[in-house]
């Protein structure tokens, strides 16, 4: 009986020194995470850099592992376009902003032409394509281009994200920030991955509009004005939070933007945009 | 009396009547007053043409100082100039902007002259559209000439607008980026014949918005809160680039100071007050004024100092000092801290970055002496390239990125690319934004500067919420909302439950009262506040400016211009030994004594009705200044 004990427990020791064995192994090939580099590299850092980077890596293992292709996404990227870009990303994991420079090692083109706006759009929809898994982009509610800056030292392209080939407010803009020789210099994201529309579309342009005046009437107690400047009411979608989008219409009454919920007729936002 | 002499009389009379009137000049339009231009333009009428302006207001056009827009003969001071640009149709209209009456014409077309010679009397409402004409676009012309003219469309610029006393500048982009831009230029009602239009650097300034914001961003205003860095930011670049632009009319024997802006408007609508703004290293109330020579230095006046003032333009202690003196107290520094309540408004808050912008100007063209045009040309790419760079705000992590500091920090960038530019230019330029506190500064490095301040100042006796300034006085609250747009009906508590306590069922605007254990003051300080506590709530975006809605947490921004260092509070706080001093310390309610008297800083809350009475709740407060690191707080508050 001891013998037959003692065995059992050896061979259950020997399993376990085993697998134990085969973990060390497994640690050693598997690729830090960024986060984890973070950890090893921070304590050059302020104290401050290395708690968020050890809450981020905390949040991450009970949310799960982050898959391989988000990270396989991002490195992909940097071997595209610039191994030293600097990426900002969301607690959920979602691209919110790049810092490159216009030293870029990654890929640039000698024949770029920042003056030229197709080459420009081009680029920047190159980048767009590359990044849309980590921007969080989804085929819905895709990203449209609505302007481009051309000039001799840099060059802008200007994206929205749009429902039904509807705009997204006041959320949904993306920005790409391109050097003279294509290099990405920034993107700046406000994108809404996770947005579903929770009203109906009832509301006509005139009773928005009608709306629209009536908000403004009240608001204007502190300024005195001549007549009442309506542009038209044009459809919008209006991003209540991350994750709620409302039918929309948005109605510029003398300076002010005001957004009335198309079902309900309720004013979703006011603002006076003028400046002085 | 002869036929002849009846002949003379005729001849006489007609000479009075409509040639040669004394004043006037042979090109002087012949057009009835206030008339509108038909519904039919002509066409073919060339390009060009001639007008009659300020260069570019009345005062500096004389060179004296003691005119106001209630001075005889106006007219006298203005200058025939040519006109470019027009599209041939008799109207002020051009390549680059079009000019419309809102007085006399219902917004439309005024002036109109088959031979483009549109010189006026200043007492003509046709005057201030050739004025506007004129200047707008010779400005946009240079900024074309530039590279960065961000529009095709022609800006309209409306002369005797619907504003009184001010002026504004509107974008309206359709949802696919289309845009059309509309400066408003309007009437003073504090003075009668006092004209916005009249002072070219109110059109220059207005106009400059358009192009600050196209280069910025077609899809995001620059101005993200109702108090940030970003809008002071957007103000002064308006008011630094209208004044490089005028520079060069004023001859160096002038007594005139260019330093100044808007020295008509600003200066003389206003018969009770004073309201320009400038580009000097201190105030007009500091006893060194205008060279300004005890910079960087802040000294509250006293009887044991002789009375002297001196509070400098360095960031970030002298954000939020007026620059106009209105006052003829010995003790202007109490005065202005006890008194001027608009510290973090927009256009006073920026004189720090818009003196840097002229400092570095300046020292550009004392290195390139007899090449203003280059300097100027170099100084507008500089600015505008500089823009395009800023970042784009987000409803995640920041929504308002901008501050002084990422601004000078690309013009630095930007210089370093442009081979225009040599060593010496770069090393004047960076030395100019470094004596301005605004490029290699010492920065906050404490990641624990932070503390939680008593909640009171010298109008704050004592805090119900300590930490907190809570107002839930719902006559305050409702016409706050009234005027931001917001619904007044939100807030639904009595007025006798008003007791700056957090009251179940309450809507209330709160305040934290950040206390800076450094030294260094803190500048541009983005504060974030995050609630988890399902009893009290941050109200989304239609009332919360800088609700986080992606952050997929409870969570709202605002910005505080300034929270008091501890240098700063010895230097002209409270001082022991007798000295006069003046009540500041290093928390943010005694930063700015005047932070509740609008809703411009606060955020809004909204408490459960079923909210147990004495319940703590906790918020978390991240303050994160443009000159340091973040740094983090649990701020707590009891239920009432």
């Amino acid at each position: 009986m001891n013998k037959k004990w003692f065995l059992f427990v050896a061979s259950v020791a020997g399993f376990c020194f085993g697998l134990n064995r085969f973990g060390s192994y497994l640690d050693s090939v598997h690729e830090a995470t960024p986060e984890e580099k973070a950890i090893k590299t921070s304590q050059f850092r302020p104290v401050e850099e290395k708690d968020l980077a050890k809450q981020r890596l905390e949040k991450q293992k009970k949310i799960g592992p982050v898959s391989k292709t988000f990270e396989a996404n991002w490195e992909d990227f940097k071997k595209q376009f610039g191994s030293e870009l600097k990426p900002e990303f969301s607690e959920d994991g979602k691209l919110i902003a790049i810092q490159g420079s216009r030293k870029a090692a990654g890929q640039t083109h000698s024949d770029f032409n920042s003056k030229d706006s197709k080459q420009v759009l081009s680029r920047a929809e190159e980048i767009l394509s590359a990044s849309q898994d980590l921007l969080g982009v989804k085929s819905d509610w895709p990203l449209k281009n609505v302007s481009v800056k051309t000039g001799p030292m840099s060059a802008q392209a200007y994206f929205v994200q749009s429902y039904q080939g509807l705009r997204v407010f006041p959320v949904g803009s993306v920005k790409l920030d391109l050097g003279k020789q294509g290099e990405v210099l920034a993107l700046n994201s406000d994108y809404a991955s996770d947005l579903k529309i929770v009203n109906q579309d009832k509301l006509d342009a005139l009773s928005a509009t009608h709306k629209a005046v009536e908000a403004f009437g009240d608001s204007t107690q502190s300024q005195k004005s001549k007549g009442v400047l309506v542009q038209d009411a044009s459809k919008a979608i209006w991003a209540v939070d991350k994750d709620s989008g409302k039918y929309a219409f948005r109605v510029i009454v003398s300076g002010r933007e005001i957004f009335v919920d198309s079902e309900t007729g309720e004013i979703l936002s006011n603002r006076d945009r003028r400046v002085h | 009396m002869g036929w002849k002499h009846y002949s003379v009389l005729v001849v006489y009379f007609i000479f009075l009547s409509g040639f040669g009137s004394c004043g006037s000049t042979a090109e002087e339009s012949s057009v009835s007053e206030s008339s509108c231009a038909p519904s039919q333009l002509s066409s073919g009428l060339g390009d060009s043409g001639f007008a009659s302006v300020f260069t570019p207001d009345p005062i500096t056009s004389s060179g004296d100082l003691t005119l106001t827009p209630k001075s005889r003969n106006l007219d006298q001071y203005r200058t025939q100039v040519k006109l470019s640009n027009l599209t041939g149709q008799g109207v002020l209209k051009g390549k680059y902007v079009e000019i419309l009456n809102g007085l006399s014409c219902d917004n439309q077309y005024g002036a109109f002259e088959t031979n483009n010679k549109f010189s006026y009397s200043h007492q003509d409402s046709r005057f201030q559209e050739s004025m506007v004409y004129y200047f707008g676009d010779t400005y946009l012309q240079s900024i074309d000439n530039a590279g960065y003219l961000h529009s095709n469309r022609p800006t309209r610029l409306i002369a005797h607008c619907e504003m009184d006393d001010n002026a504004f500048f509107m974008r309206k982009v359709s949802p696919l980026g289309d845009s059309e831009e509309i400066v408003c230029l309007g009437d003073s009602v504090s003075t009668a014949g006092a004209f916005y239009s009249d002072d070219a650097v109110v059109t220059l300034h207005e106009l400059q918005h358009g192009t600050t914001g196209g280069n910025y961003s077609m899809t995001e205003d620059m101005n993200q809160f109702w108090f940030d860095e970003a809008g002071a930011l957007n103000e002064s670049v308006s008011d630094f680039m209208s004044m490089m632009f005028t520079d060069g009319y004023v001859s160096p024997s002038s007594p005139i100071d260019i330093r100044v802006f808007s020295r008509w408007a600003l200066g003389t609508f206003d018969p009770k007050a004073n309201h320009t703004r400038g580009a000097h290293k201190c105030p007009m109330y500091d006893s060194q004024f205008p060279e300004c020579g005890s910079y960087p230095k802040f000294e509250a006046p006293g009887p044991d100092n002789g009375f002297t003032s001196n509070i400098s333009y360095i960031y970030p202690d002298g954000v939020g000092w007026p620059y106009p003196n209105n006052t003829k107290s010995q003790t202007p520094v109490q005065e202005y801290y006890e008194n001027f309540s608009s510290q973090e408004e927009i256009h006073n808050s920026g004189m720090v970055i818009l003196g840097g912008l002229w400092d570095a100007y300046t020292a550009l063209k004392n290195l390139r002496p007899n090449d203003a045009s280059s300097v100027k040309k170099g100084m507008t790419q500089l600015v505008m390239e500089s823009i395009r760079h800023l970042p784009a705000p987000n409803s995640t992590t920041n929504h308002s990125p901008i501050t002084f500091i990422g601004f000078v920090s690309n013009i630095i960038k930007t210089m370093e690319s442009m081979p225009e530019y040599s060593a010496s230019e770069r090393s004047a330029v960076a030395q100019a934004f470094k004596a301005r506190g605004l490029f290699e500064y010492t920065p906050i490095d404490s990641p624990t500067w932070m503390g939680v301040g008593p909640g009171t100042n010298k109008k704050i006796a004592s805090s119900a919420s300590p930490g907190f300034f809570v107002l839930d006085d719902p006559m305050i609250l409702q016409r706050w909302l009234l005027n931001m747009g917001g619904k007044p009906s939100l807030v639904k508590q009595p007025p006798t439950s008003t007791n700056s306590k957090l009251d179940p069922g309450d809507v209330v605007a709160i305040w934290f009262d950040i206390e800076n254990t450094a030294d260094i003051s803190a500048g541009g300080v983005l504060v974030t506040a995050t609630s988890t506590d399902p009893d009290v709530k941050f109200l989304d975006a239609a009332t919360n400016i800088g609700f986080m809605s992606l952050a997929g947490k409870n969570q709202v921004q605002t910005m505080y211009g300034k929270i008091n260092g501890k240098t700063i509070v010895s230097a002209i706080g409270n001082l022991s030994g007798g000295r006069s001093g003046i009540p500041i310390s290093n928390t943010y309610f005694t930063s700015n004594p005047f932070f509740n008297k609008s809703w411009r800083t606060a955020v809004w809350v909204k408490v459960s009705s079923e909210a147990p009475h004495g319940k703590v709740v906790t918020l978390n407060v991240q303050a994160s200044p443009s000159n340091g690191v973040t740094s983090s707080k649990d701020f707590s508050i009891t239920i009432n």
